[in-house]
């Protein structure tokens, strides 16, 4: 019986023990859930068969949270099946449908039936590799938008996923119409003024030509009844339409760059320049000038237009010499990723900067007729030879120091 | 009261926070759920609580995912990631048509 008590108030002070551990363990576990629910932990973990996960309960990827909700594009989740698992809050205005309808729909419901078998293919490839490609979709109201998808595999923590980012390219593609309309007019007008030019000068010839017959015709039948103001004054008629002759022809010759239907070939440049330095060869002489040619590539293009090019710059550069210097002219080329890049160099006069713009333009002269003459066409027609084969032509210059050509060429001829 | 669930129209909102494994899980499962059980008649509306907290305070939510059956009322809350299909048809008032495991 003694020993039945002792046994008993064993009993019961181990109880009490056990009562006061499991308390404690109560009291910690009330601890812990009032700490969460007052948001005082940021994270907990769960031990579950020797695997540790980590909860967290203010999300540390807040900020790309909020990256990918505040961009500019849509971006949706996908599971394998095509439903919606995630989607930001663009794509739902882009939808014009709110969030809570679009998280748990399928995507396909915004594909329109003809861009589906597209949106197929995508779907697949993406499986494979990312993928990019255009096509509608249609909102809520069944608005058709044009889009950009791009889709990319994610593998999440126990599946497979698909990301898809949504560019609306509704903005681009009134942009890019505008932009095709204001070009056709541009070349529309480009076309009637070349168009225009030509006919011109053409037409200029014919009375021109009769102005010339009818002053040789008066001078050679009444020379004789004129007094020397009369002689003087029909001069000064004669000089003024062979000047003006000049110019029509070189506007007719402008006009005709790439108007004529003249082939594309095959140029090598070395040979090609031997044949400008021969038809050169007196100016050359004359002016005791130097021409020094490196090694040139072979181009394709149209051969009569770089000829009349190589034989305008170096013209030109001979033209402008500095009187008591020798004149020395270079021709180099290099290769650029897309382009050949020419050059001519000289030691002439130079120009100003605030010229190195208007000389490519037609008629514009910087001297007088009697400090250098020519009409002012060359650089012109050297121009439209050089934009003729998509090619930009520019020049560096300062006064006195000489001036170097520019020009470009593309490797593969540009349509 | 059976008769009644079955021409009503459920209007079921799921709460998730983020893609995670169990979101997903209960998007999938309520979705087929619905498919097969309610074609036509339900309203599903999955919420993101990071992307709207506010939708957070009206509810008596305290764990995600959690599904409310908002009507037909009464009320009812399912927390987890729905996997147990006896038990959500049981708390949605729906009969189990189908064997569960055709569903999968």
């Amino acid at each position: 019986m003694v020993e039945s008590v002792d046994s008993l108030l064993e009993k019961i002070s181990l109880l009490e023990r056990e009562k006061k551990s499991l308390l404690d363990k109560l009291a910690k576990v009330e601890e812990a859930s009032k700490a969460m629910k007052d948001g005082n932990v940021d994270a907990y973990y769960v031990g579950e068969n020797k695997t540790a996960k980590v909860f967290t309960t203010d999300s540390p990827d807040q900020t790309y949270r909020l990256f990918i909700e505040k961009m500019s594009e849509g971006a949706v989740t996908l599971n394998t099946e095509g439903l919606i698992l995630y989607s930001n809050m663009r794509f739902s205005s882009m939808m014009k449908a709110p969030l809570e309808k679009i998280i748990g729909s399928d995507f396909d419901y915004y594909i329109p039936t003809k861009c589906m078998k597209k949106f197929g293919q995508l779907l697949k490839l993406s499986w494979e590799k990312d993928a990019k490609g255009e096509i509608f979709m249609s909102d809520s109201e069944k608005n058709l938008i044009p889009v950009e998808l791009s889709l990319t595999r994610l593998q999440m923590q126990d599946s497979i996923a698909l990301s898809i980012v949504i560019t609306d390219l509704t903005k681009h593609r009134e942009e890019e119409k505008e932009l095709k309309m204001k070009n056709q007019l541009l070349k529309a007008a480009n076309a009637e003024l070349a168009n225009f030019a030509y006919i011109a000068s053409h037409d200029l010839q014919e009375p021109l030509r009769t102005i010339v017959n009818y002053v040789d015709l008066f001078q050679k039948k009444y020379s004789e009844k004129l007094d020397k103001k009369s002689d003087e004054y029909l001069r000064y008629i004669s000089e003024a339409t062979v000047r003006m002759r000049t110019l029509i022809n070189d506007l007719l010759e402008y006009s005709r760059i790439g108007r004529l239907d003249s082939e594309i070939a095959s140029i090598d440049c070395n040979k090609l320049l031997q044949t400008v330095l021969r038809d050169l060869s007196v100016a050359i002489k004359e002016s005791n000038s130097k021409i020094k040619v490196e090694k040139l590539p072979v181009i394709i293009g149209y051969p009569t237009e770089m000829k009349s090019l190589f034989q305008n710059l170096i013209s030109n550069a001979i033209k402008f010499r500095k009187p008591d210097k020798d004149t020395i002219v270079t021709v180099t080329a290099q290769a650029k990723d897309n382009d050949w890049l020419f050059a001519v160099k000289d030691n002439g006069i130079g120009m100003d900067k605030k010229y190195h713009n208007r000389i490519f333009t037609i008629f514009q002269r910087l001297h007088t007729q009697k400090e250098y003459p020519g009409t002012g066409i060359g650089l012109a027609q050297s121009k439209k030879i050089v934009e003729l084969h998509k090619g930009k032509i520019w020049v560096e210059s300062e006064p006195g120091q000489g001036s170097t050509f520019y020009f470009t060429i593309p490797k593969t001829p540009v349509k | 009261m059976k008769a009644k669930t079955d021409k009503e129209i459920y209007v079921l909102h799921l709460f998730i926070a983020g893609i995670t494994p169990n979101a997903t899980r209960a998007i999938v499962n309520i979705k087929t759920i619905c498919s097969k059980y309610l074609a036509g008649r339900f309203e599903l509306r999955v919420i993101d609580i990071y992307q709207q907290p506010k939708l957070l305070i009206t509810e008596q939510i305290t764990a995600v995912p959690t599904l409310i059956r908002k009507y037909p009322l009464p009320e009812k809350i399912m927390i987890g990631d729905l996997s147990n299909f006896g038990q959500v048809l049981k708390d949605l008032d729906l009969k189990e048509k189908v064997k569960i495991k055709e569903l999968w």
